[in-house]
C-alpha cells in the first residue's frame, strides 16, 4: 500500500512540464524497469526558482519526482544537493522498501542536473545506504 | 466508487451458484471420502459427481480426472510425474512458470528441455515441435492458450505430431478450458491441466486429465485417493466447487456465451484503439480466447497506468512486477518480439461472464483519460539517457 501523500502526488502531480528557460537539467534512466524521470529548473544566483519534471514510471517514481520539485523549490543549490534518496523517501511520506530506487531516481535526475553527476556531495557521502 | 473487474485471467469470482453448492460441505455435509460411514460415502458421491462434470467439460471419462490443488500442482504432477532423467521434453518460450521452471528442476536432475520460440503473433509453429523430436523425447509440453495474450496455440496439429511421433502430449488449459471449446479426443492430448479460480470455482482446488493408460508417478505419496495419483484427504468443497462450475461453464459454452464474450472483448479493443493513439493489441491477428486483450500504450508505464485504473476501481494487470529497482519486462511479451518498453507499456484486460457493456464503456472512459494524462507527463521522445 501507498502513502496517502504518494497517492496525492500519483493522482496530481505538481510542476508537470519543463521549465521554459532552464538553465539546468537532468535526465536519469533505470534501464532495469524502464522508468525515466527528467528535471529542468531555473537557477538564479545559487537558487532553485523554479523546477518541474516529465517522467515515466511506476506509482512511487512520478510521486518522488513531483515531490522533489517541492521540496527544492526556493531552495540553495548546496542545500538541494544535499537531499538524497531517504530524504525524499521520508518526504513523501514512505514507500514500500522495493521502491526506494524511484527515490533515488529522482535524485539523480536532480544532481545531474546540479552537474554532480549522480554521486553524493562530498560532504555527504555516506549517509544515505544506496 | 463503482468497480469494474478486468483481471480474470488472475483469478476470478465464485458464482453465487458455486458458493451455494460448496456451503452444506462447510457445515453439515462435511466428511471424509475415504470413511466407510454413511457421511463419507455421501462425501464420495460428491466427489464423483464433480469428477463426471469436470470429465464432461473437457470430453474425458469420470476415471480420468485427478483433482489437485491447482493449475500449478497439475503442471507439476503432469511434468514430474512422466519424465525422468535422460528423458527429452519439448515446451515453448511463453509457458507458465509452472512449466518453464519445473522444465529448469527436471534439467537440474538429469532431463534434458528444447524450449521453443514462438512467432510475433505468440504461436508456436508446429513444425518447429517436429523438427525439436529427438530419440528420447518423452512429452511436448505446449500450453492451449496464453495467460498475458490469449493466444490459442494450434494444440490439435501438435497433438497430432505427438501421437504420430509416440510422444506424450500435455498442455496447460489453465487459461483456455470454460472459455472455449476444449476435447482432449480432439486436441489428442494425454495430459491436460485445469485450475478452479480461473473458471468462477474456488482457489486452492484444480484437476489434471490424465489419459487411461498413461503411465504417471504421484508428486505426492500417502493414502490411495485419485487412484493412487495424488495422495491425500480430497478438498470436498473444492471439488464440488469445480464440478459445480464446471457444469456451469460447460452450459455457458453451449449456450454461445464465448462468442457473446468475444463480441464484448472485440468491442473494447475496437474502442480503445479508435480513442487512444499509439495503442495496439498485442497477438491480435492471432485466434484468442475470447476475454482477454494484452494492449501496449506507448510512451507509458503499464505499472502506472493499472494502478491509476486501481485508483479509480478498475482491475487490470501488468505481466511485470517491480522488485527493488529491476521489473524485467513481462516474458510473454518479449518472447513475441516486442520491444521492452512496449513490453513495459502493455496492460492485460481480462472479461468474464460477468463483465457487462457498461464495464467495458466505463473502462474505456477511464483509460482514455488516465492514458492521456500519464503521456501528458510523460518525457519528449527527444531524450537522451544519462544514467
Amino acid at each position: 500500500m501507498y502513502s496517502p501523500l504518494v497517492v496525492d502526488h500519483f493522482k496530481h502531480p505538481r510542476n508537470v512540464g519543463a521549465v521554459a528557460e532552464a538553465t539546468a537539467r537532468g535526465r536519469a534512466a533505470n534501464p532495469g524497469c524502464g522508468d525515466v524521470v527528467e528535471l529542468s529548473l531555473r537557477v538564479e544566483e545559487g537558487t532553485i526558482r523554479e523546477a518541474r519534471f516529465r517522467a515515466t514510471g511506476c506509482v512511487p517514481t512520478i510521486a518522488c519526482a513531483s515531490r522533489l520539485t517541492e521540496l527544492i523549490l526556493g531552495v540553495t543549490v548546496s542545500d538541494a544537493l544535499g537531499i538524497g534518496r531517504d530524504t525524499l523517501v521520508e518526504a513523501v511520506g514512505g514507500v514500500p522498501d522495493a521502491s526506494r530506487h524511484a527515490a533515488q531516481l529522482s535524485v539523480a535526475a536532480l544532481r545531474l542536473a546540479l552537474g554532480t553527476k549522480g554521486g553524493s556531495p562530498p560532504e555527504r557521502r555516506g549517509r544515505e545506504a544506496r | 466508487m463503482a468497480t469494474v473487474y478486468l483481471d480474470n485471467n488472475a483469478t476470478t469470482q465464485l458464482l453465487p451458484e458455486v458458493f451455494e453448492a460448496i456451503r452444506p460441505f462447510f457445515s453439515d455435509r462435511f466428511g471424509n471420502a475415504s470413511s466407510s460411514t454413511m457421511r463419507g460415502q455421501r462425501a464420495r458421491g460428491a466427489i464423483d459427481e464433480a469428477r463426471g462434470q469436470v470429465a464432461r467439460l473437457v470430453g474425458a471419462a469420470p476415471g480420468e480426472i485427478v483433482f489437485t490443488s491447482g493449475g500449478t500442482e497439475g503442471d507439476n504432477l503432469a511434468l514430474r510425474g512422466v519424465i525422468s532423467p535422460g528423458d527429452h521434453v519439448i515446451t515453448c518460450a511463453i509457458e507458465h512458470h509452472a512449466i518453464l521452471h519445473c522444465c529448469r528442476r527436471l534439467q537440474a536432475l538429469g532431463a534434458t528441455a528444447t524450449i521453443l520460440r514462438v512467432d510475433g503473433e505468440g504461436r508456436v509453429d508446429p513444425d518447429d515441435v517436429r523438427a525439436a523430436l529427438q530419440r528420447r523425447t518423452r512429452l511436448i509440453s505446449i500450453m492451449a492458450a496464453n495467460n498475458e495474450t490469449g493466444t490459442i496455440q494450434p494444440v490439435e496439429e501438435i497433438g497430432r505430431i505427438a501421437s504420430e511421433a509416440g510422444v506424450l502430449f500435455h498442455t496447460d488449459a489453465v487459461q483456455a478450458a470454460g472459455k472455449i471449446e476444449i476435447d482432449v479426443e480432439r486436441v489428442g492430448c494425454d495430459l491436460l491441466t485445469l485450475s478452479g479460480h480461473k473458471l468462477h470455482a474456488p482457489q486452492g482446488i484444480g484437476a489434471l486429465y490424465v489419459r487411461r493408460g498413461t503411465l504417471l508417478q504421484a508428486l505426492l505419496h500417502g493414502g490411495p485417493q485419485e487412484g493412487g495419483r495424488r495422495a491425500g484427504t480430497e478438498n470436498l468443497a473444492g471439488i464440488v466447487g469445480l464440478g459445480k462450475a464446471a457444469e456451469l461453464a460447460s452450459a455457458w459454452l453451449g449456450d454461445g456465451g464465448g462468442e457473446e464474450l468475444r463480441a464484448l472483448r472485440d468491442r473494447f479493443e475496437a474502442e480503445v484503439v479508435d480513442r487512444i493513439e499509439e495503442a495496439r493489441v498485442n497477438g491480435r491477428g492471432a485466434p484468442r480466447v475470447p476475454n482477454t486483450s494484452s494492449i501496449a500504450f506507448e510512451r507509458i508505464s503499464g505499472r502506472a497506468l493499472v494502478a491509476a485504473l486501481d485508483l479509480r476501481g478498475i482491475t487490470a494487470s501488468t505481466g511485470s512486477a517491480c522488485n527493488a529497482g529491476s521489473a524485467d519486462p513481462p516474458y510473454v511479451l518479449t518472447a513475441m518480439g516486442l520491444a521492452p518498453e512496449l513490453a513495459h507499456a502493455s496492460v492485460r484486460f481480462s472479461a468474464s461472464k460477468l463483465t457487462t457493456g457498461a464495464d467495458v464503456a466505463a473502462a474505456v472512459d477511464c483509460l482514455a483519460e488516465e492514458v492521456g494524462r500519464l503521456r501528458a507527463m510523460a518525457p519528449l521522445r527527444t531524450g537522451r539517457s544519462a544514467v
